[in-house]
């Protein structure tokens, strides 16, 4: 006699699956998470909330600004004015979203060149390789900063340059990191039998070995997000960032830092605290994701 | 006083997927230079009692019951503790020579290292007993060869560099993990008669733990058949051969690949191991077994001792098995 | 006569291997891998290859199907070379060769379930078949290794080692191929379900009148499913014969030496039993001995072994036995 179960097919749980499943038990990794979307929200949907626009200023507080233009529920500014009167809620909205943005796209666009190019050499292995990979190897030591630098006081500061810069030279440690992993699955027996069943090499790579490197290049993303911001920080903190009056964190905390000593404290504080938990969540996110992707590593 | 007796020895493992329970109920004693063998596939447990005896579960394994070396209790104890018993009473050989020897060190350094920390002996001495134990294990050119990396010998050398690092310090029980199951056939024989030799040598006892009951035949004095962590019969090495107690004994030995037989038709035992995440009421061989009767369903048997021809022997079995 | 389905003749696969610290500029040095080897396969056979690791056996496997590189000659159905075929070329006999390999967990991808891994062959070779066709074909196949068919959806890790192999195999058969190349199928798996494998491959072969080429480095494992046997031995083949004969008579003391190492499952017998040792390591293929590859090893030599090459003769009892020795079956005396 037979069940219905046993008739029905029976739904298979992937690796994905048996690894989210690791991750929502890890509470870290899930404070952490939680910690993004609430900073994801705060920074497209603050504006809604906030009382001025970013570039308007208050005349009110203008000139006493460390007496006047403290955080306050009552005249709208909730994290206070920065020095010359502008809304610093405001600012920090426009900010996150900057630094998301910059952190996410690059990160995106050194996934996306790195895992192509990785998994291509390492698949064609000998010369191929070889070659690819020494150009890898002169590209990396060039000083990356100094390059970006020179990007943006040449073509001008723009968020595309921005992007471009940042994306260009991150995807080089990626790209070794995934045909380092491209090698060791090559080498795998499932590829053989692909190889043997005559199965073509677009198809290999990409039904059977980029399937496998997923894993690994999550890993690596999440943690070359905050990576991307704090480049981007750095950038807009020597002021060759994004242009004013847009701002992204980097940038309000080198105008914090800068008037620290007047005693408006809270325009470091505000734009610090949030980068400091974005960043430090990411870190959590990519260490859960690490542990939940290869279980073994424990 | 037997050597190292072994009594109720349960090992569990907590897992994401629930508890694992590995090791049910295992008890056993092993006599001075005795050789017990533990057969089992994988999954039955074979190698987590090893490592339950030697302390070296993972993290998020627990063992209860008792492990008595000697007379001193064993289990869960502290691992300093542990490491005075570990090498000078009990030694252990892995299956994966290359992976259980420090690649980054010489074969000189590894084994002299031992002998300083147990023995405090000096650095010239403890290279002169590790040159003589190399040639013990009938490694060619011993002397120079000492200097070499794991690497840099073959596979069979490898495990005859661990078995002659295991036996340094002259223990009392060798627990020997499937020493030859990562071994070419010419090899295996190689080293099994190597083990029983230094064995008979060195009077030492041994415990040799092992999925391939063929492999057993020649080397062991008593057999212990585990499944699904339970040991499933127990018996003196030609008992067994002659007259299995349990279906999954009589199993294993009919599925056994010989060459000394003409006919080419082979026995299989149906089905697969029980997922051990589950726990069931009944005989864990039961979906397998062709001897089932309605009780295996319902009850577990337990391990009964009883004598035949003369001999004690025990098997965990509901029904009565003419072989 | 007809025509054999596979026709070796003089195979040789070469690997240049390149010293890490040598200069570019350096030639590199060159392993044989596999020398000369020779061997025909009829329609329906299975000719099993044996010998320990390092002796070849697996890249004799993947040049068959041109996964090598390699000089001589392979025939197929009589009269097509397939050294030399482009790719191209060579796509629609693949679907006729398959491969089962030795381990059943990293040879299915990990990330595809057992459904998509059975039917990819099928995209690759009948692409004109619709899903609902090719799903149906794998159900069936899954039922023709004891797979339950409703696990179609579920992933490899979710099964045991000896269902995975079944899976392997239900991947090599589902396109019908006339040739089943298995490199080891059962070694990695425990004894009991090592038979169940090989009774399945028997009792496959009987039904789709599959030839095949069975390799394994243990005697015990090919008497179960061979017609003929091949011993080899640092790339070489040292004695060839029907497997009743090998096993009775064999002639090169290292077929001699393999059967004796294989463990008898009877206490007295393999107590009293008098094993044919080999003498020391198997030697680098890089630097082979000059004349019989063997005689480093061999209790048997003398100084012919060393200054002249046997090559691989009928021994005369049977025209089917050959073996590559100077003194064949010395030590039966």
């Amino acid at each position: 006699m037979k069940t219905q179960a046993d008739i029905a097919v029976v739904k298979g749980r992937s690796l994905w699956s048996e690894a989210r499943r690791r991750f929502y038990k890890n509470i870290a990794a899930m404070l952490g998470l939680i910690v993004l979307i609430l900073v994801s929200l705060f920074a497209f949907f603050g504006q809604y909330i906030a009382q001025f626009p970013i570039d308007e200023i208050d005349f009110n507080v203008i000139g006493q600004v460390e007496q006047e233009g403290g955080p306050s529920i009552k005249n709208g500014h909730y994290f206070g004015t920065d020095d010359l009167g502008r809304d610093l809620f405001a600012r920090v909205v426009q900010g996150t979203q900057v630094s998301l943005i910059v952190g996410f796209v690059g990160a995106f666009i050194a996934v996306a060149m790195g895992t192509l190019y990785g998994a291509i050499a390492g698949y064609a292995g000998g010369r191929t390789d070889n070659i690819m990979m020494r150009v890898v190897d002169i590209l990396m030591a060039i000083p990356s900063m100094f390059v970006i630098i020179l990007l943006l006081v040449m073509f001008g500061r723009s968020m595309a340059m921005l992007f471009i810069g940042v994306g260009m030279l991150s995807w080089l440690d990626m790209s070794r990191i995934v045909r380092g992993q491209t090698l060791s699955i090559k080498n795998k027996e499932y590829i053989h039998a692909a190889q043997a069943m005559g199965v073509s090499d677009v198809k290999i790579i990409t039904r059977h070995i980029l399937p496998n490197l997923w894993g690994i290049v999550a890993v690596y993303a999440t943690l070359l997000i905050p990576l991307m911001i704090l480049t981007e920080s750095f950038i807009s903190f020597i002021g060759l960032g994004v242009q004013e009056p847009l701002t992204s964190w980097g940038a309000l905390i080198s105008e914090g830092a800068g008037t620290m000593q007047y005693g408006t404290l809270w325009q470091l504080t505000f734009p610090l605290f949030f980068f400091v938990i974005t960043i430090s969540a990411f870190y959590f996110v990519g260490d859960g994701l690490r542990d939940a992707l290869d279980p073994k590593e424990r | 006083m037997a050597l190292l007796s072994v009594d109720q020895l349960n090992v569990r493992f907590d897992t994401s997927d629930g508890v694992v329970h590995a090791v049910r109920g295992l008890s056993f004693e092993v006599n001075a230079s005795e050789v017990l063998a533990i057969v089992g596939e994988s999954g039955s447990g074979k190698s987590q009692s090893a490592f339950a005896i030697m302390g070296l579960l993972a993290s998020n394994g627990n063992a209860t019951g008792s492990v008595q070396f000697k007379g001193d209790e064993l289990l869960n104890k502290p691992t300093d503790y542990l490491n005075r018993i570990r090498a000078t009473g009990i030694a252990m050989v892995f299956q994966d020579a290359l992976a259980a020897l420090n690649p980054y060190m010489r074969i000189a350094d590894q084994m002299t290292e031992v002998l300083v920390y147990h023995f405090g002996l000096s650095q010239r001495e403890a290279l002169a007993q590790s040159i003589a134990m190399l040639d013990a294990v009938r490694i060619p050119d011993a002397k120079n060869r000492i200097r070499l990396f794991p690497h840099e010998f073959s596979g069979g050398m490898q495990q005859r560099v661990m078995i002659a690092m295991a036996l340094l310090c002259k223990p009392a029980l060798l627990i020997a993990d499937e020493p030859t199951t990562a071994l070419d056939v010419t090899v295996q024989a190689e080293i099994m008669d190597l083990l029983a030799e230094v064995r008979r040598e060195m009077n030492m006892s041994m415990i040799l733990i092992t999925h391939d009951l063929g492999v057993v035949a020649g080397y062991s004095d008593t057999v212990m058949v585990l499944y699904a962590g339970q040991v499933v019969e127990s018996a003196p090495v030609q008992t067994l051969f002659d007259s299995p107690g349990h279906p999954y004994t009589i199993g294993l030995l009919n599925s056994i690949l010989r060459l000394d037989t003409e006919d080419n038709a082979l026995y299989a035992i149906p089905g697969t191991p029980p997922n051990l995440l589950l726990r069931q009421s009944g005989c864990p061989f039961v979906e397998r077994c062709e001897f089932a009767i309605e009780r295996c369903h319902s009850e577990n048997p337990a391990l009964n001792e009883y004598r035949l021809e003369n001999v004690t022997r025990s098997r965990a079995c509901h029904v009565e098995i003419n072989s | 006569m007809t025509k054999p389905l596979l026709e070796v003749k003089n195979l040789c696969v070469d690997y240049d291997i390149r010293n890490e610290h040598a200069l570019p500029w350096k030639s590199p040095q060159t392993l044989q891998a596999v020398k000369e080897v020779s061997f025909t396969l009829g329609a329906g056979e299975t000719l099993g290859i044996v010998g320990e690791s390092g002796s070849g056996k697996s890249t004799l496997a993947r040049a068959i199907v041109q996964l090598e590189k390699a000089t001589g000659s392979i025939l197929w159905g009589g009269d097509t070379e397939l050294i030399g075929l482009s790719r191209q070329q060579m796509l629609p006999f693949r679907s006729q060769i398959q491969f089962v390999f030795q381990d059943p967990f990293a040879s299915l991808n990990p990330r595809l379930t057992v459904g998509q891994i059975i039917e990819e062959p099928l995209t690759v070779h009948q692409p004109q078949l619709s899903r609902t066709q090719r799903r149906e074909r794998v159900r069936s196949m899954m039922h023709r290794v004891s797979l339950l068919p409703n696990q179609i959806n579920r992933y490899p890790h979710e099964f045991s080692g000896g269902q995975c192999q079944r899976i392997g195999i239900a991947r090599a058969l589902i396109v019908e191929p006339r040739l089943l190349i298995c490199d080891e199928p059962v070694s990695a798996l425990d004894v009991s379900i090592q038979a169940q494998i090989i009774n399945l491959l028997n009792s496959l072969q009987k039904e789709m009148g599959l030839a095949m080429l069975f390799i394994a480095h243990d005697l015990s494992v090919v008497k179960h499913i061979s017609d003929r046997v091949m011993v080899m031995y640092l790339g070489k083949v040292m004695e060839m014969a029907d497997c009743s004969v090998l096993y009775k008579q064999p002639s090169h003391p290292y077929t001699q030496a393999l059967i004796s190492a294989v463990p008898l499952p009877d206490p007295q017998q393999e107590r009293s039993k008098k094993r044919i040792l080999l003498l020391g390591d198997m030697p680098s293929p890089l630097s082979p001995p000059s004349g019989c590859v063997f005689r480093t090893r061999c209790q048997y030599a003398t100084t012919e072994c060393a200054t002249r090459t046997p090559q691989l003769q009928s021994t005369g009892n049977s025209s089917e036995h050959s073996v590559s020795c100077h003194f064949p079956a010395v030590s039966l005396s």
